[in-house]
């Protein structure tokens, strides 16, 4: 695909919605943008029905800033918040059963590199802490064991946000959510760990405080799985209405979880991921 | 005196399972049970109970199979999409004869759906979920009151004839409010869980295997059989429906849960014009209340079934009226709730009333 079937029929254009004229005409298909030109492009997605202050708006942002490749990407999401914009994103989709993501992205992936021999079609999972580290576990594992050739992102706001803010694997020991009246008794699953071990050849823990440090983990991650292996990034996405934090504090929360040690920022690479990723990055130098 | 405290249905039915004395409870987040699930988080550990938030529903379920297997009163709820991941979990209980207490507070499907009330599930929930010849015993309540004395029969017929029972509800009972009563019900006399895995010494040197496998094909069989011996028992002993106006009521409606309240309004306006209108409602979808059928035939010229639904429990309602009535079908889908003017409609129509 090119950015040319994007364009719009000359005779068509005048009944065209000018959102999706803009889009066309400035849009980040085939264009070298990033998070550095925030505002000087028509963005995938400008409107969004997430709660005010959500971490994850603030993420999802970036990583939509952050594509390579927007015009071949497909992204697989799973049940959740996680979920609710990419209706409305100008990027393709498909929504799956809950926890079972990453194995859709596996079919996906193999059935498009099929499809398309000379095509790098950028399959990207983006879910949730449950629908990681709970439910999905499994099948993420497996992807990873499998060596696919797939990013998986994980948004963590520590808790199922969308039934209304139970505990997740995510959430940090001692947390009162529903359903642990009494705090949370087992600590946050290290994903980020269990990812190097299962096979990721990289694998990054953002926060969206830091916007261009993401936007760098997120392109790492998703060209080094295009050729090297599975990646994973993990991002901090705090929920101003399950955590009951006002919603402009989100940045500053996530600062401050920086700050206390709580959140760590890292990234693991295996040295066959740094070899291309220099040759990667020496390129675009 | 009557002590009745208001109560959401989700809360209610928790505390009615408390109650009848179940103490370990496995759940995951759907909407819109979750208030189940969190009254029990906080309840339990009160009476000396467990409660644990699986990391999914099938462990969820699995979890059940194995207290249920200790012998203990044990209860998970979800909503359709994660009632459809318990299935298997289910099939293998119904093999192995485990007693549990399951409820679906359904909502709109297929697929993830929507989180507003349907009755979509029927099929799922009395034709057998899961693989195999198996039944459920599934029990509809239409109020919360019937919920709560619905939850200890549940109970008690899961222990019984140690099989799980399922309490099918829909997102409108799951979060309306109502005034409740904790009754007691009269007890049954329930056999003793000699069959539980609790150790050879709890059991005389009486080795006890829980276990759905059954490799011999003729051995299968006569398992299958047993269990079928099993579920006509259930037939004759656990109908439960209700009839309201069907002594004379020339049209009489079928409809279960939340629906039959709708009607209930609907045939209220009906009976003030005149119209001989009556309400056959199932409280058990299996077994389907063939008996209530029996009695309102000699007068009934016309069925009408309503559902939150394409049309599923109307094909039951044409099993049993076998083609010596018509059977009329109006429902809607997706979690549009019927209006009592569009069920009074349709009555009208079928009544050849201008």
């Amino acid at each position: 695909m090119t950015k040319n079937i994007l364009k719009m029929s000359p005779a068509f254009a005048d009944i065209i919605p000018a959102e999706y004229r803009e889009l066309v005409d400035n849009g980040p298909y085939g264009r070298d943008v990033g998070v550095a030109e925030l505002g000087t492009f028509k963005e995938l997605l400008e409107e969004h029905p997430l709660c005010a202050g959500c971490g994850l708006a603030l993420a999802l942002r970036i990583f939509l800033a952050s594509l390579p490749a927007p015009e071949d990407t497909i992204v697989v999401g799973s049940t959740g918040c996680s979920s609710l914009v990419f209706p409305q994103a100008a990027v393709q989709n498909i929504h799956s059963l809950f926890g079972n993501q990453n194995s859709v992205a596996s079919g996906l992936k193999r059935a498009l590199k099929l499809r398309f021999p000379d095509k790098d079609k950028d399959v990207i999972v983006v879910a949730g802490d449950g629908a990681t580290a709970d439910i999905g576990l499994d099948m993420v594992m497996h992807s990873w064991f499998r060596r696919e050739n797939i990013t998986t992102i994980m948004l963590d706001n520590e808790a199922y946000a969308n039934t209304g803010g139970q505990e997740s694997g995510m959430s940090q020991q001692g947390t009162v959510l529903y359903m642990a009246p009494k705090g949370k008794n087992f600590p946050k699953i290290s994903m980020p760990e269990l990812a190097r071990e299962a096979g990721c050849v990289y694998v990054a823990v953002g926060t969206p405080a830091q916007p261009r440090k993401l936007e760098k983990m997120i392109k790492r991650a998703i060209l080094l799985a295009r050729h090297i292996g599975p990646t994973y990034v993990q991002i901090m996405t705090p929920c101003p209405t399950n955590y009951k934090f006002k919603n402009n504090e989100t940045v500053n929360r996530l600062k401050g979880l920086e700050k206390d040690g709580v959140f760590k920022p890292r990234e693991y690479i295996t040295a066959e991921a740094q070899e291309a990723l220099n040759k990667l990055e020496e390129v675009s130098k | 005196m009557k002590q009745r405290v208001l109560m959401k249905g989700n809360e209610a039915i928790a505390e009615a399972a408390i109650r009848a004395g179940c103490r370990f409870f496995f759940g995951y987040p759907i909407t819109p049970q979750n208030e189940l699930p969190e009254y029990m988080s906080r309840r339990l550990p009160e009476v000396g109970g467990t409660f644990v938030q699986a990391e999914s529903e099938v462990s969820a379920i699995n979890m059940v199979y194995g207290a249920a297997g200790a012998g203990a009163r044990v209860m998970t709820s979800s909503s359709s999409p994660g009632i459809s991941l318990k299935q298997e979990g289910i099939s293998y209980m119904a093999g192995a004869q485990l007693p549990a207490v399951i409820v679906n507070i359904v909502r709109g499907g297929p697929g993830l759906g929507s989180i507003q009330p349907g009755q979509g599930d029927y099929f799922q929930s009395v034709k057998g979920g899961g693989h195999g010849d198996y039944r459920l015993v599934v029990l509809a309540p239409a109020n919360l009151q019937e919920a709560v004395d619905l939850v200890t029969e549940a109970f008690d017929i899961a222990d019984l004839y140690r099989n799980p029972v399922l309490i099918l509800g829909d997102g409108l009972l799951g979060q309306m409010m109502e005034p409740v009563e904790f009754r007691q019900s009269t007890p049954r006399e329930l056999p003793a869980k000699d069959w539980a895995t609790t150790g050879l010494c709890n059991h005389n040197g009486q080795k006890n295997v829980i276990n759905s496998l059954v490799l011999h094909a003729i051995d299968l069989e006569a398992h299958n059989i047993h269990l079928q011996e099993k579920y006509a028992l259930i037939k004759v002993a656990e109908q439960k429906a209700e009839l309201l106006h069907c002594d004379d009521a020339e049209l009489v409606v079928v409809a279960y849960g939340s629906t039959a309240r709708i009607v209930k309004t609907a045939i209220a306006q009906l009976r003030d014009q005149g119209h001989r209108v009556g309400l056959l409602r199932p409280i058990s979808l299996w077994p389907f209340p063939e008996d209530a059928f029996a009695k309102v035939m000699p007068v009934a010229k016309d069925f009408l079934c309503v559902e939150m639904s394409a049309g599923q429990m109307v094909e039951d309602v044409k099993l049993v009226v076998n083609g010596a009535r018509p059977v009329h079908f109006y429902g809607r889908m997706g979690g549009i709730v019927p209006t009592p003017n569009e069920i009074a409609t349709q009555v009208l129509q079928i009544m050849g009333v201008k």
